[in-house]
């Protein structure tokens, strides 16, 4: 597409380092994902026990009312903001190797808010009445404060790994060669292009 | 009291349906009208007659047709019930020197609540002050603070602090979120874990003063037995008492009573050395004890009485 024969090999290489997956789904994904899969069902089937027959399910007990899930949840909140620690502290300090460590750090940040709030919403008894937290909100309460932190958190961490993932999005868009697209009639070259809107303009700007 | 306006109403709007009846029909004998009354009755209404407890606490009937669901009124009490008493400031005594372990308050206030067995928002606790000190036994209820943590964190204001001092839970606000659980400091409240299969009797709805019926996945608590305090009578576990344990009365008053004797608050407080559970913990509860001396009964004559399942909770029971 270039051209140039040395960047397209790089750009290969590149492809192959960032998602390996893309391009062959080999066995041993479909052994990882079915064991994931698997631990996922489990998950799922405790869950459904769980509206059934209600939190007795559990084995918590008015002495210990949040545990395992809060346990989890501060987990999860905890990667995310290591990763948001990482990430900004290369920022700030312009470090010239930081961005494919920020790439990373803000993956695990998004991915880790986006799980952690799930485990609360397994944890509340009532969870048809979750809309109550915005309707009847009261500002004292740490929960109301839980809401709007993770909701701010979240935003802001997504347009930072948007921000950091727009050259990779760009080398997928233009790599012509991908296995995918051979017979997978472009979905993946859309998709990266509508991604790409706002970098487009951004080249424009700098160009 | 708004019930009563409607019927009034609808039965005024009936009157006049009759009327018009009537002159319709024309020149008819009283017999005649009698008798279309009694057709446009049947064809409007069921004929079925259920009889009906009226709020001032009589029994009335009324047609099947004619209930309709009490939204409103679940509104007009659950704001009322936010209110609470204006110019009381509900307070209680507890008489440590005197209790022995009946659990007859436990028992009172499940059957008052409708609520199910390993539920209960009154506790006995076996207490030992020091390896030095004799054990004793220890009721607690729901201290009612005046600063309430359980209020301060709640995310969604379905428990409040009223006017009468009393705390508050309405289960149909409640999200399950457990914070005031962890708020309390005397671990007063309980969680719902399980569907409590209340059967709520006919006609009767949500009142979170009653706190029945209690809902899966919210938190329950003692609430003073509020609805009684609105009639006034003392709470269930008061008059269940036999001891005479637990006194109940009004701080501007400065009076309480266990239903036998009245007794000045303030003179009792002093004359026993009366406290406060905790009082470093700064929450200032509504419930006062008075301390454990010259005992009436031994503490093991509390332990002999009770079922097998109450008797393991208190194996442990000492100082750490």
């Amino acid at each position: 597409m270039f051209g140039n024969q040395e960047i397209m090999l790089t750009e290969k290489k590149l492809l192959q380092d960032l998602t390996p997956e893309i391009e062959t789904t080999g066995i041993r994904w479909y052994i990882t994902f079915a064991i994931f899969f698997l631990i996922f069902c489990v998950g799922i089937y405790a869950l459904i026990q769980q509206i059934e027959k209600g939190h007795i399910v559990t084995g918590m007990r008015d002495n210990v009312v949040w545990g395992l899930y809060i346990v989890n949840f501060i987990f999860f909140m905890g990667l995310s903001y290591a990763g948001a620690l990482i990430s900004g502290v290369l920022h700030l300090f312009h470090t010239g190797w930081r961005k494919p460590v920020i790439r990373l750090a803000e993956l695990l940040t998004v991915i880790s808010l986006v799980i952690g709030p799930f485990f609360i919403f397994f944890c509340i008894g009532r969870l048809d009445r979750l809309p109550f937290l915005v309707m009847y909100p009261r500002i004292q309460s740490p929960i109301t404060w839980d809401v709007i932190a993770i909701s701010t958190d979240l935003v802001g961490c997504f347009l930072f790994l948007y921000l950091s993932l727009i050259e990779d999005f760009a080398i997928l868009r233009d790599y012509n060669d991908l296995h995918v697209k051979l017979h997978g009639k472009r979905k993946y070259t859309k998709f990266f292009h509508w991604v790409l809107q706002v970098a487009e303009k951004e080249k424009e700007n700098t160009n | 009291m708004k019930e009563t306006k409607e019927n009034l109403s609808e039965s005024s709007s009936r009157r006049n349906f009759l009327k018009k009846v009537g002159l319709g029909v024309g020149a008819v004998s009283l017999v005649g009208i009698a008798g279309n009354s009694i057709i446009s009755r049947n064809k409007s209404k069921s004929g079925k007659k259920i009889k009906l407890l009226s709020p001032d606490g009589k029994l009335v009937e009324v047609d099947k047709d004619d209930i309709k669901p009490a939204k409103e009124i679940v509104a007009e009490m659950k704001s009322e019930a936010r209110k609470g008493l204006t110019g009381r400031k509900f307070i209680m005594v507890i008489d440590l020197a005197k209790c022995k372990n009946a659990r007859k308050c436990v028992e009172a206030c499940q059957e008052g609540h409708m609520l199910p067995k390993d539920h209960e928002w009154m506790k006995l606790y076996l207490l030992q002050d020091d390896h030095t000190t004799a054990r004793y036994w220890f009721p607690r209820p729901c201290f009612h603070c005046d600063k309430p943590m359980c209020v301060s964190v709640c995310p969604v204001g379905a428990t409040y602090k009223r006017d009468d001092g009393i705390v508050l839970i309405d289960n149909q606000r409640c999200i399950g979120c457990k914070f005031c659980m962890t708020g309390c400091p005397y671990s007063v409240r309980v969680f719902n874990w399980k569907d409590p299969e209340v059967k709520l009797p006919a006609g009767q709805v949500y009142d979170p003063e009653t706190g029945i019926p209690q809902v899966e996945g919210t938190v329950g608590k003692c609430i003073f037995c509020a609805d009684k305090l609105r009639k006034n009578e003392l709470p269930r576990c008061v008059s269940a008492c036999p001891m005479g344990v637990l006194y109940f009365g009004d701080l501007l008053e400065d009076s309480v009573t266990n239903g036998n004797e009245t007794v000045r608050f303030s003179k009792l407080m002093a004359d026993r050395a009366g406290y406060r559970f905790r009082e470093d913990l700064g929450t200032l509860p509504s419930v006062y004890y008075l301390p454990p001396t010259e005992r009436s009964f031994p503490v093991e004559s509390g332990l002999e009485d009770s079922d097998k399942s109450v008797k393991g909770r208190y194996k442990n029971a000492g100082p750490r």
